[in-house]
């Protein structure tokens, strides 16, 4: 497509573009680089926070108090629909002398308050586990109403409040993550498309004397948005890499936290380079008539 | 389309001009109209192969809209204009950079690439267009040396005078080789001796079979020196006049100079074949 002479003039010029322009293009790979920084700095701690979520609804059960008169037979029928409903991950019964085995381990040294009873006050139970996935607060109250519909249960004691509020923290991570997205997509539009317009005002005689002596439309734009996607490329690069430390540093600190595979940070990069090169065509449709 | 010319080669100067009536240019009945300004109204003429033509007028009288619609910056808004074998009604963007590689521009402010040396001005030409980098060093050479700017070559643009970078001009507009020149005012920057310098070159140019067309206000010029000449006033033609050929004095002594360098028997033979060439042929006629 292109001889080697074209080629070392293409690559010459996006990066001529780059050095004519030290300040501005200093400044917007810095603005770029910091918003795709925080960018990925909301999608970590997004990740880090979604696995602890998932870990916590794993710990969420329903306890389901039985009535003292229940019957074998009753129990068991019950435990078998429990076991088959959706979201349902394990059933275990508690007899009340587990139960009250497992208050005496909670109470620890204070266990001998127990001692005092005459009789265990505390009902069988089962103790269901609830799947990870089931986190939407609205399936846990439907699933606490069925249960409670069954005339041996005494009581349903689910965590709703806590999941409803986990669910709340999500919703607005992922909410803050898109707007801080939306902001790094048009900042880095932004900056880079003024810096690539500053570099086509500046080489008009250039452009110019290309369109003269028959350079494509092609030729004359390529510069320009390789400039732009380099520009792209390194501030994503320089968000990486500022992100890489951190972690080295925190991991120290704290144990467990998730961090972006390489081809994750890659994808990034490529990513950043892509809006650089989406800057670069913005300015190059607004301020290069060919 | 014609003979080309041959940088470094001094029969361009020399040898009897081929002009092929063969149009390159064609304007059939073209208006243009930028906005509700009617800059050209039913202009039609044609430029042969190897012609040289000169288009006067005063400012605003449509000469530079002329050279527009030949490289296809702009579009005649009724009428046709045929430039070698692209038509403008047919034409296609992407087809606009193949028919400028077949002209070559020269412009009163030189439009030189300032920050670059004169080697890179006019190999600039040549990269743009895929030439591989060993014949750009062996053609830039070559037209630099025409042009008498070779021991320049490493100069930047902006160190040189205006004779000079237009000369630079012109070698980048040579270098591959088109079919027409356009000149837009090439002299009026520079001061009457320079201007005729650049005048010399742009005959020799032509005597290698490149049609030419150029503008001036220059009256004197024209009058001294046009063999063709077309008249706008108010965005029409006024006058198309034809005559007999003229050759500007100093292209002798140019042609001279170099002939000096050669033995005495092709000196001998190049001064015959360039008196051949300079005698006027039929004189004055109106077309």
């Amino acid at each position: 497509m292109y001889n080697t002479t074209q080629l070392r003039h293409l690559v010459g010029e996006s990066l001529n573009g780059m050095h004519r322009r030290k300040v501005s293009g200093t400044v917007a790979v810095v603005i770029m680089g910091s918003a795709l920084l925080m960018l990925a700095l909301f999608s970590l701690v997004t990740i880090n926070l979604d696995r602890v979520l998932q870990t916590v609804r794993g710990e969420i059960d329903i306890t389901v108090f039985l009535r003292d008169d229940i019957h074998a037979d009753d129990r068991a029928r019950l435990r078998a629909d429990l076991e088959g409903t959706e979201g349902v991950l394990a059933v275990q019964y508690v007899t009340p002398a587990q139960a009250i085995e497992k208050f005496r381990q909670e109470l620890g040294e204070d266990a001998d308050l127990l001692d005092a009873l005459t009789a265990n006050p505390l009902p069988a139970s089962f103790e269901i586990r609830l799947s990870p996935d089931l986190n939407a607060a609205e399936r846990l109250e439907e699933l606490k109403a069925t249960i409670s519909g069954y005339p041996v249960v005494d009581e349903v004691v689910a965590h709703v409040e806590w999941v409803k509020r986990l669910d709340r923290v999500t919703r607005t991570f992922v909410l803050v993550d898109l707007l801080v997205g939306l902001l790094v997509l048009a900042s880095a539009l932004f900056v880079i498309s003024n810096t690539v317009r500053l570099t086509i005002e500046e080489s008009s005689t250039t452009i110019e004397v290309m369109k003269l002596v028959g350079a494509t439309n092609w030729f004359i734009r390529l510069p320009y948005l390789l400039s732009g996607a380099l520009q792209g490329a390194l501030a994503g690069g320089i968000a990486m890499l500022v992100l890489v430390i951190t972690y080295r540093f925190l991991s120290q600190q704290v144990d467990g936290i998730y961090f972006f595979a390489n081809g994750q940070m890659l994808g990034f990069v490529m990513l950043s380079t892509l809006l650089g090169a989406g800057g670069s065509t913005l300015a190059l449709r607004r301020h290069l008539s060919l | 389309m014609g003979q080309q010319l041959e940088p470094n080669n001094p029969s361009g100067d020399s040898a009897p001009r081929v002009i092929d009536h063969r149009a390159v240019i064609s304007f059939y009945h073209v208006d243009l109209d930028y906005g509700r300004y009617r800059a050209l109204n039913d202009v039609s003429f044609q430029v042969n192969n190897g012609e040289f033509l000169f288009v006067v007028g005063a400012s605003g009288a449509g000469k530079s809209s002329v050279l527009r619609l030949i490289t296809m910056d702009e579009f005649p808004t009724s009428g046709q204009v045929m430039v070698g074998n692209f038509l403008s009604t047919r034409m296609k963007r992407k087809q606009i950079p193949l028919l400028r590689r077949e002209i070559g521009m020269v412009f009163q402010d030189f439009r030189l690439i300032d920050e670059r040396s004169v080697f890179d001005n006019v190999a600039f030409a040549q990269m743009v267009v895929g030439v591989p980098s060993a014949d750009i060093k062996r053609n830039v050479a070559q037209v630099l040396n025409w042009v008498g700017l070779y021991h320049k070559r490493k100069q930047k643009a902006r160190t040189l005078s205006g004779g000079e970078q237009q000369r630079v001009a012109i070698a980048r507009a040579i270098v591959n080789r088109p079919k027409i020149l356009l000149a837009d005012e090439p002299t009026g920057n520079l001061d009457p001796e320079v201007s005729q310098d650049v005048l010399d070159i742009l005959f020799r140019i032509n005597a290698g079979g490149t049609a030419v067309v150029m503008t001036t206000h220059d009256h004197l010029m024209v009058k001294q020196y046009g063999e063709r000449v077309i008249s706008l006033a108010d965005g029409s033609i006024e006058a198309d006049v034809q005559r007999g050929r003229r050759v500007s004095p100093s292209t002798r002594v140019l042609a001279d100079r170099r002939i000096q360098t050669q033995d005495a028997e092709l000196q001998q033979r190049k001064v015959e074949q360039w008196e051949a060439g300079v005698l006027p042929t039929t004189g004055e006629r109106d077309v």
